[in-house]
């Protein structure tokens, strides 16, 4: 009986030592993709930064009006060309 | 036989060998011996295993973490500033700055430095130059972009090494220099927002510890994590685009007169927001190599100056205010007015105006004598109480107080001179400010360059019917008497007043001018605030608040209105064709 408990014991500190080394193993796999992500999402941030700047750039109003008056001929409207239309008129 | 008995634990066992040939005749103490050599063995290395585990585990520990943990510094971010629609006006992007170790990199082949020197936009000579340093560490550039940073890295060379820095982006440049401001390389602000709301715009850095393998990969942390917080982005009130337009229209203007610099403010007066703040000359933040005083000087904040007749509706707010005239109260101007042995003269002959028409033709005298029905103390609270000569509260760095002397000195020349706007000093966006009383009915707004989201609380200065009074007053400024025809917006009501004032150098008035102009729009509900200031413009030609600040002030305000979608409130002439639409209006 007593042997039988041992050898139960045994095996069993066996299979829970086998587990330990194969969730240390994943959790290491696991961190190591943790922290790829992590620095991805860095690296998006920056990137996202970085497009945010560029939209600004090329949304400038000097180059909107510079290019609306240049390439499309374009004219700042004033209000004697202006048609108003006002709610609740006839 | 027997022996081999004796050698069996229970004595009974097996005997070892029955060949006599091969029995052994050994003395018991060796195998006693063995067996004691080995048990002292055994027990020096369980000595040694308490003695490692026990003792010097602390010393060990240390030793292995030396070797596989380190701290790594986490980055944060400083905060961006964007405009009130959400565009951004300055960003923060990793860059490197790249260091070498002289000794290691002067041992390499020229032409690795040459490159190294082609890819740093230096002369070869410029990098020897900064490498022929005592030193171990040596800046050869900082603020490099990611790409050339990383070609340098490509290139090999022993002792080059790169650190992450930020650099800071202003893609609205010029424009937007006066308000944003700039920061260092160190990214600390500067000038201007950057520097107002560095506490909350600065990253807080963050740090981990943790081990690593052999190959450099981070395995595990090691105790807490201290993360690092990103700075607070931060929202101006600012309209870009108004920004723009208020920034290349006085940049024309400048040219166009040949001043000398200027400024504009223009001012939300429902929420007392700066929705633009222009200076001219500017410089470009991204790039501040030849960048000198003049530029960098944020005129609208930190340049008083005599403001001129743009000061004669406070004079006559508070006269109107406590019942001491009414607007068809007479006045006798003639040509000169004597007070004391000065004397005082208009730009325009009359004979005599009503208050309405001192304001309309800006008449010196004629505010002069208002003035002087008034003690000196209810106008210097008058003007204090609007932010003359007080501290600013406008949370920007550098905004000056100007100056109005304590009333107990005034003397009565200084008074009368006082009450159109000469011999006090004060800021352009002090003035815009102050214009509030006028464009809220009467309420002054604590103004702000932050964008808010719930009102600020106002205070009364004047009455709402005098405040109606003076805006009547000040739109006939623009009207076809007015001093500031040119002013007008077509298809708005606007109101305001001019103002040239002599310039003070070394304590005489000289032939240099400040041409100024504060105004409203619409005058039926008033929604913007312009103030523009026009320094300099060249005497010989036209310079006239009205002549030169005047039809700025038009351009911007016209602008500004169409931009922030105001309904005109004034008839327009139609040039588009009769569609059977109808009247526009």
């Amino acid at each position: 009986m007593s042997w039988k408990l041992t050898t139960f014991l045994m095996l069993a500190l066996l299979g829970c030592a086998l587990v330990l080394v194969n969730t240390q193993y994943q959790e290491r796999h696991l961190f190591i993709e943790l922290e790829r992500s992590k620095t991805e999402s860095r690296q998006l941030e920056v990137e996202w930064s970085q497009l945010q700047l560029d939209q600004s750039n090329l949304g400038k109003h000097e180059r909107i009006q510079a290019n609306a008056s240049r390439d499309l001929n374009m004219v700042p409207v004033t209000p004697e060309r202006t048609q108003y239309l006002t709610l609740n008129s006839k | 036989m027997k022996r081999s008995s004796s050698r069996n634990a229970n004595g009974k066992g097996v005997p070892f060998s029955a060949n006599p040939v091969l029995a052994l005749k050994l003395a018991p103490w060796r195998s006693r011996l063995v067996m004691f050599v080995l048990f002292v063995a055994f027990f020096s290395l369980i000595v040694r295993a308490l003695w490692l585990q026990g003792v010097s585990t602390a010393f060990l520990q240390k030793q292995g973490e030396s070797r596989y943990a380190r701290t790594l510094e986490m980055p944060a971010t400083r905060g961006k500033i964007v405009d009130r629609n959400g565009l951004v006006l300055a960003s923060s992007v990793p860059v490197k700055a790249v260091w070498a170790i002289p000794e290691d990199v002067l041992s390499e082949p020229k032409e690795k430095i040459q490159k190294l020197a082609q890819l740093l936009e230096m002369s070869e000579a410029d990098v020897r130059k900064k490498l022929n340093s005592d030193r171990q560490f040596v800046y050869l550039k900082r603020q490099v972009e990611q790409p050339v940073a990383d070609k340098i890295v490509a290139l090999g060379i022993s002792g080059i090494e790169t650190r992450k820095e930020y650099k800071r982006f202003y893609p609205e440049g010029e424009a937007m220099a006066h308000v944003v401001g700039f920061t260092s390389v160190e990214d600390t602000g500067q000038e201007g927002m950057e520097l107002a709301e560095q506490a909350s715009l600065a990253g807080k850095l963050g740090s981990r510890r943790v081990i690593k393998d052999r190959l450099g990969h981070i395995i595990e942390d090691i105790g807490a994590v201290n993360e690092p917080h990103d700075g607070k982005d931060l929202k101006l009130s600012i309209d870009s685009k108004i920004q723009y337009l208020a920034y290349a229209q006085l940049k024309d203007t400048i040219a166009k007169y040949k001043a000398k610099a200027g400024g504009v403010v223009v001012v939300d007066v429902q929420t007392g927001e700066v929705l633009a703040l222009a200076n001219f000359p500017s410089y470009n933040p991204n790039d501040r190599s030849a960048l000198t005083g003049a530029q960098l000087r944020n005129r609208v904040m930190t340049d008083t100056y005599e403001p001129g007749s743009v000061m004669k509706p406070f004079t006559v707010a508070l006269a109107l205010e406590t019942n001491r005239v009414t607007p068809n109260t007479v006045f006798q101007i003639g040509s000169r007015f004597a007070i004391g042995t000065a004397s005082i003269g208009d730009a325009h002959y009359s004979s005599a105006l009503t208050v309405s028409q001192i304001i309309e033709e800006s008449s010196n005298i004629g505010t002069a004598k208002i003035a002087l029905g008034m003690p000196g103390k209810e106008m210097w609270e008058m003007f204090t109480k609007v932010g003359f000569g007080q501290a600013p509260k406008f949370g920007f760095p550098g905004a000056v107080a100007g100056r109005v002397r304590n009333y107990k000195t005034w003397r009565p020349i200084e008074q009368a001179t006082m009450s159109y706007g000469h011999g006090l000093t004060t800021s352009l966006i002090q003035l815009a400010h102050a214009y509030t009383i006028f464009a809220r009915d009467g309420e002054l707004i604590p103004l702000s360059f932050v964008k808010t989201e719930q009102l600020p609380v106002a205070q009364r200065v004047i009455s709402v019917k005098t405040a109606l009074t003076m805006r009547a007053m000040l739109e006939s400024v623009t009207g076809p008497n007015g001093s500031a025809i040119l002013a007008r917006v077509p298809g708005y009501r606007v109101g305001g007043k001019t103002g040239t004032a002599y310039k003070v150098e070394h304590g005489k008035y000289v032939k240099k001018y400040v041409a100024s102009f504060v105004g409203f729009a619409p005058v039926s509900n008033p929604r913007i605030i312009v103030a523009v200031m026009v320094d300099e413009p060249d005497p010989s030609g036209l310079h006239y608040g009205g002549s030169v600040a005047g039809p700025l002030f038009s351009t911007i305000a016209a602008n500004v209105l169409r931009t922030m979608n105001v309904s005109p409130d004034s008839s327009v002439t139609s040039v588009l064709p009769d569609n059977g639409l109808g009247d526009s209006m």
